[in-house]
């Protein structure tokens, strides 16, 4: 009984104790660690490894002998993004103080088949409208034009409802997202809505559950509800203008676009980017980022592989000459 | 000063610590007396008391590195002691930023942090001069950490209810001063959650569909969550209490990323007497 002040004081210092090994097991920063913490969580959480038949055991192996207790931190950087390099994804990352690991090959390696400045110019013009990211104006014979160029820039209820309003009398529509990285997909679900007719399960998100490569145990459906008004729909002939730098959020809004039937995707297939990146630390201090989610169409396409055109067209020299853009032009054409 | 030896991270500091808090302890044990519980612990109280804590979270669904920081916090409560029943709430809220343990200047961290405490304890019978109370406990714990430099995973959080055993004990005694009657008092309690309910981040999602991705009941081995408070209390004559008060907490949630969470709080309580 004597003994229970006493107990008291232990148990009061237990917690004291456990701070300082768990702070000191927390440490290790060495570039084995950085390299295994990347590796195990590309190997446990990376949303595309089966997709991509990639052998992340024997990259394992691959790199590890690179690895040195003693290598600069350039060194480590140079092996990690070497290694990352292979995922072939715009949505891996690694930022460090002095770079940022990428693999643009995605649209890098093809050709771009847009000119912003050509657009502006020519087709454009001086006195287009401009709703928060949206810039829009009737090109020739009644057919309107629409460019989006960011994912990111916002789009309110009432901006779209006002430019599908500026169309009402539209012959058709032109909607260019050539060379949109990306941003938000809530502004890629809103502006596809404009397009739907029919309420519909239009895609499938699958989220990894566990470090199994293929446990991918909970999924959810995005379902687009067309407006109530119709006016705030255009049910007219459209054509989506797309090119490999049509990315992410501009890739996921070309997959909705893609199963509408008023809809012709035309260009180059998109660069994919389907699922949502997720950010992580390395020990050392760096930043990486991932896919961590898979998207399906309903036709069971993953859309990391891109979402193919309708009508592949490219820029050409001579348009190019011209100071005309192919893709408008013959879009123009379609929809006269 | 107690607070920031305690919670010093330098041995020298704990030692100290350890050394004060003995030599005080071992002054008072011998003026300890075997009589039967001071009933000035006896009535209804209003619990109002500022805290400070230092919290460390070691989250896979975060970061490979321990986060640390401090909160700064405030309790309302309500507790009473009537024949021999113990019982009581605590509700907690405390705010604060954490810093990656090993990389202290990036990724600052908002932390948003309520905890709520309830007990109903039954006096199991005198210990020598100790009284003892078992029953049971519900442990309520909200972590919500805002990560500045992640964007789609920016928000994480930790929801962690538990019920399970809760011990409690406390002891009065008398300062060489104070001969009349004990106007001092330690009182401790310790709880065990048995089982909780989870609220996590999914394995790579902090939510699905909108939804908090995890959300279910976890009995003990699939989580653990341990409390336990140490108060130094002061008996006031008009039977109002002044506590300074330590409660280290710690729970671990294993699935679906491991979470370790340890916090030390120490703060100071006024109990009113109603």
């Amino acid at each position: 009984m004597k003994r229970f002040p006493l107990l008291l004081l232990l148990f009061s210092l237990l917690g004291l104790s456990c701070e300082k090994s768990w702070k000191e097991r927390m440490r290790d920063d060495s570039p084995y660690e950085s390299f295994d913490v990347l590796w195990e969580t590309i190997d446990r959480k990376y949303a595309y490894l089966e997709l991509k038949d990639l052998r992340w055991d024997t990259v394992y192996w691959h790199f590890l002998p690179q690895i040195d207790q003693d290598m600069s931190e350039e060194a480590l950087f140079a092996v990690l993004d070497s290694m990352l390099y292979l995922l072939r994804d715009g949505h891996v990352n690694l930022r460090s103080p002095f770079d940022l690991s990428r693999n643009w090959q995605w649209y890098l390696a093809y050709p771009d088949n847009f000119d912003a400045e050509l657009v502006e110019r020519h087709y454009l013009g001086a006195d287009h409208r401009i709703a928060g990211g949206m810039r829009y104006t009737f090109l020739s014979d009644s057919i309107g034009y629409l460019r989006y160029s960011s994912f990111g820039a916002t789009i309110e209820e009432a901006q779209l409802r006002a430019v599908l309003r500026y169309f009402k009398n539209a012959r058709g529509l032109i909607v260019d997202i050539r060379s949109n990285g990306g941003g938000s997909l809530s502004n890629a679900y809103r502006l596809a809505r404009a397009f739907v007719q029919s309420t519909q399960p239009r895609l499938r998100r699958l989220y990894r559950t566990g470090p199994e490569a293929d446990a991918f145990g909970r999924s959810t459906e995005v379902t687009l509800t067309p407006p109530e008004d119709p006016r705030d729909r255009f049910s007219k002939p459209v054509i989506l203008l797309q090119n490999r730098r049509s990315y992410s959020a501009a890739n996921t809004f070309a997959g909705l676009m893609s199963q509408q039937d008023s809809v012709q995707l035309w260009g180059d297939t998109t660069g994919g980017g389907g699922g949502l990146p997720v950010d992580y630390e390395l020990p050392n201090g760096w930043y990486f980022r991932f896919s961590a989610t898979r998207e399906l169409m309903p036709n069971g396409r993953d859309l990391e592989l891109g979402v193919p055109p309708d009508r592949p067209l490219q820029q050409d020299s001579a348009s190019s000459r011209q100071g005309r853009d192919r893709l408008i032009e013959e879009a123009l054409k379609q929809l006269r | 000063m107690l607070l920031s030896l305690a919670c010093s991270s330098s041995s020298a500091g704990r030692r100290f610590t350890a050394v004060l808090l003995l030599a005080g302890l071992l002054h008072i044990w011998p003026r300890a007396s075997a009589k039967a519980q001071y009933a000035g612990w006896e009535g209804r109280y209003l619990n109002f008391s500022l805290s400070g804590t230092r919290l460390f979270t070691h989250d896979l669904s975060l970061s490979p590195l321990v986060y640390e920081g401090f909160l700064g916090g405030l309790q309302l409560g309500y507790q009473d002691q009537l024949g021999p029943w113990q019982g009581g709430i605590k509700i907690t809220g405390a705010g604060g930023q954490l810093r990656p343990l090993a990389y202290h200047e990036q990724n600052q961290t908002l932390t948003l942090a309520g905890r709520a405490y309830f007990h109903l304890r039954y006096n199991v019978g005198p210990w020598g001069p100790v009284g003892v109370w078992a029953g049971l406990g519900q442990a309520s714990y909200w972590d919500y950490h805002q990560v500045a430099a992640y964007a789609n995973n920016a928000v994480n959080y930790t929801g962690l209810f538990s019920v399970g055993p809760s011990l409690g004990a406390q002891w009065d005694f008398t300062l060489p001063l104070d001969k009349a009657q004990p106007y001092w008092g330690l009182s401790t309690d310790l709880f065990g959650g048995v089982g909780a309910q989870v609220l996590r981040p999914g394995y790579v999602s902090p939510f699905v569909a909108g939804q908090i991705a995890t959300n279910e009941w976890r009995w003990h081995g699939q989580q653990q969550h341990w409390r336990a408070r140490l108060s130094l209390c002061w008996l006031r004559n008009n039977g109002n209490q002044l506590r300074l008060s330590y409660v280290g907490n710690f729970f671990l949630i294993a699935q679906p990323n491991l979470v370790k969470n340890a916090s030390h709080r120490l703060a100071i309580e006024a109990l009113l007497r109603l």
